[in-house]
Parts: structure tokens; sequence; C-alpha cells
């Protein structure tokens, strides 16, 4: 872990990383939910609206910790 | 100005909606009043195709507004420091508007009156005092908007609403005048063919529409305002008509292989009278006078004709021919009000209303379901702003989830993601314009070209009656990302604000299509599929009731809670049917869907003819001896209904048909026995009529359900139920 905070900057503007990492942790949900969409997996969970949620936040908690640390 | 035949009408409504826009920019900040896009709001949400309807839909937000802000400024007087009671009573007030929208061409009225509550409570900041200033400028702005888009509207290429409306119902006398041939004329016969289908689709379609064009152009045409009540009535008799139409439709199908013309001689005649009624009509609504009035063809049976037929085949016959009497009451009924409307007859035309039972409308188990859609969105808003430290944009995150979960009471089936692109789109072009166009400016000129140039761009893209949802929530969007004010400030932190809070409004809003009720296409169509057939098992249970030993009135308030169900659930099946994602269709097709949905309407009209016949006085004679064998049959009825409620998929054609042709087997010869062996001098006529159309509409019922079967075996409908992402 990185013991002192920092951010993004794209131009002049700063971005806090959990922002990307909360946008890439979407994308990666949804690509997932697609993919077990497509596979007829989704079947097996019992509310997969709650599932999607849950997938969100593992994959933005997994990006902040592996790929853009705060 | 360019001949009008050079441009299309996409292209004129697009030019006339960014003039509107500009100039309502114009003169509000001339005057220099704050809030000018709300100026910019009216406009945007207001504008559409004619004049009268654009009046119309402003005079709604207009008075939507004033109901809205004096009941936000009491709700403030009343709580001025305590947010939760605040927050209730601002719930009970929306939460009562957004139930009021349901099922009136007028929910406009209750939508402005119901966002505009935490709009005008939350836009005046802190200090209470900003309060009623701000609800004084929320009207003024409103009603500028709507003067300009008037203006614009009145003065370039003008669009009569009147003329529209007009237009509509001589499509739909048209319309019914071609079904009269296809369904009666004995060559044609067929009606299953692709052109009829098409003229049927055509009069729901014209029919739906109607009540609205007639709102605007009441306010448009005095001469249409003169004459309102009997338009409204000739609005009702065109339903009723469509609808006995359908029912005689459903019953040609035990009758077509019936020689009609040797049992009704009149037929040709009536097929004939009603077409010259039809065209008197037309006649009329064309503006010239009727050549001569309608004419009386009674539509006797040839009783030696009659006797040579089996028993259903005359309760068959009974029923298509008190169809035909139906259709020949409306048509007189139809062409005595376009007479009056056409000033061509005196006779005085009764205020007539359609008459909607309130009860089933007021329970409607879907429209509560909006309401807990809009309650969940709204209620997680304003947990998330209170509780969640630094969110920015509180205000416009509160006020435009409201706002959506609202609209999305009205269209339930738009999916959340059909609007995320328009509101990307709108976010996106709002904030570089004001990023990177606004600060070059220095003239309202040049300003007033930036406007024309955004709004005109999403008007003519969005320019088709589907997308005018997304055409309203770009348009708002852009004005909103404007935020155009005679001080103009340039801070890219409030676009990215607005930019960050709108995926968070888009996820509020995704949780309340799922909790507590789900609004996902197919949980829905499988909801409102459950309804129906227990509605029909409730209603079937009801047929044992005595006409004249009424049961308690909490069963005939159920009663009347299922017909309400039966008369409603197909054409929202029809709507959720076709917002049916490819994956939850599986191996069926859309057609496949629309012949179910088809079926299940032709299952409603029987359901409906039968209840109706129960409730005339019957033979005895007859009742008592086949009491038994019909108490079965309704029973079996009952049953297959519940297990329907439960499990659509149960239906199996070959079982249900070869059932059916057993019992139409067995009873033909108890009915002859029944018939032979009761006194002939004791039973009217009229009664034993009355008993054979009802065992018509025992038969219609079980081939209405046969047909459901059979296109049930079509639909895929593991992947129906099949729990998706």
């Amino acid at each position: 872990m990185h013991p002192i905070p920092h951010e993004l900057y794209v131009g002049e503007v700063f971005f806090p990383p959990m922002l990307l990492d909360a946008a890439l942790g979407l994308l990666a949900a949804s690509i997932t939910a697609r993919l077990l969409n497509r596979f007829r997996v989704s079947r097996y969970f019992y509310q997969p609206p709650l599932v999607l949620i849950a997938l969100a936040v593992i994959y933005t908690g997994l990006f902040s910790i592996f790929l853009l640390p705060a | 100005m360019p001949d009008q035949r050079l441009l299309s009408d996409r292209f004129k409504a697009a030019v006339k909606t960014a003039l509107a826009m500009v100039l309502a920019y114009g003169v509000a900040l001339s005057m220099d009043w704050d809030h000018a896009y709300w100026a910019g709001f009216s406009v945007a949400f207001c504008s559409l195709s004619t004049i009268g309807e654009s009046l119309n839909k402003g005079l709604l937000r207009l008075s939507g507004t004033f109901l809205g802000g004096a009941v936000a400024l009491t709700l403030i007087a009343l709580f001025p420091q305590d947010r939760w009671l605040f927050l209730i009573g601002m719930s009970i007030f929306t939460g009562f508007c957004t139930y009021m929208m349901f099922g009136i061409s007028r929910w406009y009225f209750w939508y402005v009156a119901g966002f505009s509550v935490p709009l005008l409570a939350l836009a005046g900041g802190a200090n209470p005092l900003n309060d009623f200033q701000t609800v004084v400028i929320r009207g003024e702005e409103t009603a500028l908007g709507i003067m300009s888009y008037s203006l614009v509207w009145l003065l370039i290429w003008p669009t009569s609403t009147r003329e529209a409306f007009e237009d509509a119902v001589r499509r739909l006398t048209a319309a019914h005048r071609q079904l009269t041939t296809r369904y009666l004329t004995p060559i044609i016969g067929e009606s299953h063919d692709a052109g009829t289908e098409a003229v049927r689709r055509q009069t729901t379609q014209v029919l739906a529409g109607l009540g609205g064009l007639l709102d605007g152009a009441e306010i448009d045409s005095y001469e249409i305002w003169e004459t309102r009540h009997a338009w409204r009535g000739l609005i009702n008799q065109l339903s009723q008509l469509t609808s006995t139409y359908e029912r005689c439709r459903q019953s040609f199908a035990e009758v077509r292989d019936l020689d009609r013309q040797r049992l009704m001689p009149e037929l040709p005649k009536f097929t004939i009278e009603l077409d010259h009624r039809f065209a008197e009509i037309e006649r009329m609504l064309e503006g010239h006078p009727p050549e001569r009035g309608p004419t009386s063809v009674p539509l006797n049976l040839d009783e030696s004709g009659i006797a040579s037929l089996s028993q259903f085949h005359q309760a068959a016959l009974h029923l298509y021919r008190n169809h035909l009497q139906g259709i020949d009451k409306l048509t007189r009924d139809l062409f005595e009000t376009v007479a009056v409307i056409g000033n061509f007859a005196r006779a005085k035309v009764e205020r007539t209303y359609k008459v909607v039972p309130v009860l089933p409308s007021a329970f409607d188990p879907e429209r509560l379901a909006g309401v807990a859609r809009w309650f969940t969105g709204l209620w997680l808003a304003w947990f998330i702003a209170l509780y969640v430290p630094d969110l920015p944009n509180t205000v416009e995150f509160i006020v435009l989830t409201n706002t959506i979960s609202m609209a999305l009471c009205v269209m339930p089936q738009v999916p959340i993601a059909a609007i995320f692109l328009p509101a990307a789109f709108g976010l996106a072009l709002g904030g570089a314009i004001n990023v990177l166009v606004m600060p070059h400016l220095s003239s309202f000129a040049s300003l007033g070209l930036v406007i024309f140039g955004a709004v005109f761009l999403i008007c003519y893209l969005f320019s088709r009656p589907t997308q005018s949802v997304f055409r309203m929530v770009t348009l708002g969007l852009l004005v909103i990302q404007l935020g155009i004010t005679n001080e103009q400030h340039y801070n890219f932190l409030s676009i990215a604000n607005l930019a960050i809070v709108f995926p968070l409004i888009f996820a509020v809003l995704a949780v309340a299509t799922h909790f507590p009720v789900s609004f996902r296409a197919e949980h829905v169509f499988l909801r409102l599929l459950g309804r129906f057939f227990r509605a029909c098992a409730y209603l079937a249970s009801t047929l044992p009731w005595d006409p004249a030993n009424p049961p308690t009135r909490w069963h005939r308030l159920r009663q009347v809670l299922h017909l309400g169900d039966l008369a409603r659930v197909p054409g929202k099946l029809a709507i959720w049917g076709s917002a049916l994602p490819a994956a939850a269709l599986g191996k069926a097709t859309t057609e496949q869907v629309q012949a179910l949905i088809d079926s299940l309407q032709a299952l409603a009209y029987r359901m409906q003819d039968l209840i109706e016949t129960r409730a005339t006085p019957q033979s005895h004679g007859l009742a008592s001896e086949l009491l038994s064998q019909v108490r079965a049959w309704r029973v079996g009825l009952q049953d297959i209904f519940c297990d329907l409620s439960r499990r659509p998929e149960a239906a199996d054609f070959t079982d249900f048909r070869s059932r059916l042709d057993a019992l139409l087997a067995r009873l033909e010869g108890q009915i002859e026995e029944a018939v032979a062996g009761a006194d002939q001098a004791s039973i009217s006529t009229r009664e034993t009529e009355n008993s054979f159309r009802l065992l018509g509409a025992f038969r219609g019922v079980s081939e209405a359900l046969v047909n459901f079967a059979k296109q049930a075996g079509g639909i895929d409908w593991a992947r129906l139920r099949e729990a998706r992402f």
C-alpha cells in the first residue's frame, strides 16, 4: 500500500484513483454478467441483479488493491 | 420562406423548436430573470407536432407548476425546521401525484405538480425567504416558454391539431368500413388475412391517440371546443364499436362453416346497409349533408334452417347475431353523433364520457407497483444525499431522480439503459458547448446561434414520435449543462460534478427497477399472465351466482376488480411483450408472443361475453336439465384457469382439444333431450335463446382456451422464466 495518497490527472484536472477503479469495476462486472448470460450460467444465481452489484464491488476492490491503489 | 414541399416535417419541427428556445432565452435574459433555463425547459418538454397539442401540454405544465408551487410553499411554511416531517409531507403529495398519473390523458398535470415540489423547495436554497421568489420565477419562466413556442408554432409552418384529429377520425371510420366488408361479406369470409390484420392494428393505433388529439384540438379550434361533448361521445362510440367488431370476429370462428346467408337471409342486406351508413358518416365528416339516414334491417333467423343445425351451432349463431345487433346499434348512434357534430341534425347530444369503473383502476396492482418504484427511488436518493458526505450537486441529484422516477411510471417498459445514452449525449454536448464554445461568445446573437444549432441537431436526430422521450431527456440535460445566465460563470467542476452524479442517478433508478417490485419485462409479463388467469378463475367461480339473488358486497367488489383485470391486462401484455429482450424470448419469435397475446385478448372477450350472458334471464327448464353438466364444465374451466395462473406453460393443446371435443359430443345429445323434454309452453323464446347464447359463450371460452394452449406451445417458457442479469 502507498502511504501517501495520490491522484490521477488529465490535463489540469485531478481525479481520485477510486473513480477509475469504480468505472473499471462496473465495466468488468458488466462484461462478466454478459458472459454469464451468454453461457446461461446466470440461472444458477438466486438474484442476479444483486450478484451484479456484488461483482462490481468485488472488482472495484480488487482494482483498488492491485491495479490503481489510492 | 422556402417552398413547404421542399422541407420535411422533421426539418420544420427542428427549426421551430430551436427558434422557440432562442426566443425564450432571449426574453428571459433581457428581463434579467434568474434561472433562464426554466423557460428553455418549457420549450424542450412541451413542443409537440401541432399547435393545439403543444398548447394543451403547456397549459397542463403551467397549472401543474402552480399547484406544485402552492404545495411547496405550504410545506415549507408548515415544517420550516423539521426535515423529516417536511420529507414525509412532500412524499405524500408527490406519491399522490404519481398515483394519479396512471391511465388518463392529462397525466402531465400531475407529473409537473409532483416533480415541482422537491424542485421548488430545494431550488430556493437554505434561506426560506427565497422560496416565494423561486416559485414566482418558475411560474413566469414556464409561461414564457409556452408563449415562445406558441408564437413560433402559430407564425411559422402552422399545423392545426383540428386537421390531424379530423383526419384520424376519418381514417378510423374508413378502417371500420373495411372491417365490415372483410368480416361480413360471405365471399371473403376468412378474416385472418394479412390485410385485415393491418386494418385491425391501424384501428387500435388510431383509437389510442384520439383522446390526446381531441384535447389539443379543443384548444386550437373553437368549432371543436363547441362540439367537444359530441366528439368525446364519438370517441367512446368508436371505442365500443372496435371492441364489438373484435368480439364479432372472435365468434365468427364457430359459425364459419355454416351457410350464414341461408340462416340469416337479411345478412347481405345488413352488410350493404352498414356500408351505406359508413359511407354517409364519411360524407358528413367531409362536411357534406347525408343523402340518406340509417334504415332498419332485422336479422331474423330462418327457423327451418336453424332446426337442422346442431345445438352448439344454434348457440354460436345466436351469439354471433347478438354481436351483429350490437354493431347495428352502435353504427346508428355513430351516425347520429356525426350528424350533430356536422350540424346536420338538431338532436341534443348529452355529455357522454367513457364509463371507466373507478375501483378496478384505483386498486390496479401495477399502478401501486409503479408508485412503489418511485418511492424507492426518491427515498434512496434522500438517504444518499443526507448520509453520504461531500456528494456533489445534491439538489440536482434528488430532483432528477424524482423526475425520472415519475416519468418511468408512465412508460415503465422503457429500459433504464435506453435513457442512459441520450442523457450522456445531452451532458456531453452541453458540457462541450459550455466549456469550449461559450467562453468565446460576446453577444446574444452568437449565443442564440449556438443554442439554435444545438437544439436543431437534437430535434433533428430524435425526430420520430417513438424517440420523443430521448429528445426531451437530451434537450433537458443540454439546457442544464449550458447553465445560461446574464452573469455567466464558467466552472468545469460543475459540469464534471453533474456528469459524475448522473451515473449515481441511474444506479438508484436501477435499484428501484428491481426492488421491491421487479420491472424487468419478462417478470412483468409473467406476473400479468398470472393475474389474468387468476381473474378468469375467480370470474368462472361467480357463474353460479343467481342474478335475482346477488351475493355480498365484498364478492361483487372482487368481481368488478377482476373484470377490470380482464379488460386491461391483454393491452398491458401487448406493451410488455414487445419489450421482451431476445434472451428472454429464446427460441420463440416476437410474432409468436404477439399471437399468444392475441389469444389472451380473445379469451378476455369470450369471458366478458360469458359473464354478460350469464346475467340475462335463463330458461329454467333447460337450466335444471343441464345443471350437472354445465357445473362440471364450469368447474373444469376454473381448475384449468387456476393451474394456468401458476404455470401458463401447463396448457396442453392436444389435451384441451380432445377434452373439449369429448365434452361437446357428450353434451350435444343431452341438450337435444333437454330441449325435447322441456315443456315448450312454459318457457319463453327469449329465455331459451339466452340459454343457447350462454352455452355458446361457454364453448367460446373453451375454444379460446384451446387456442391459447396452441399459441403457448410456441413460447420458450424455460427461457422466459430463467434468472438473468
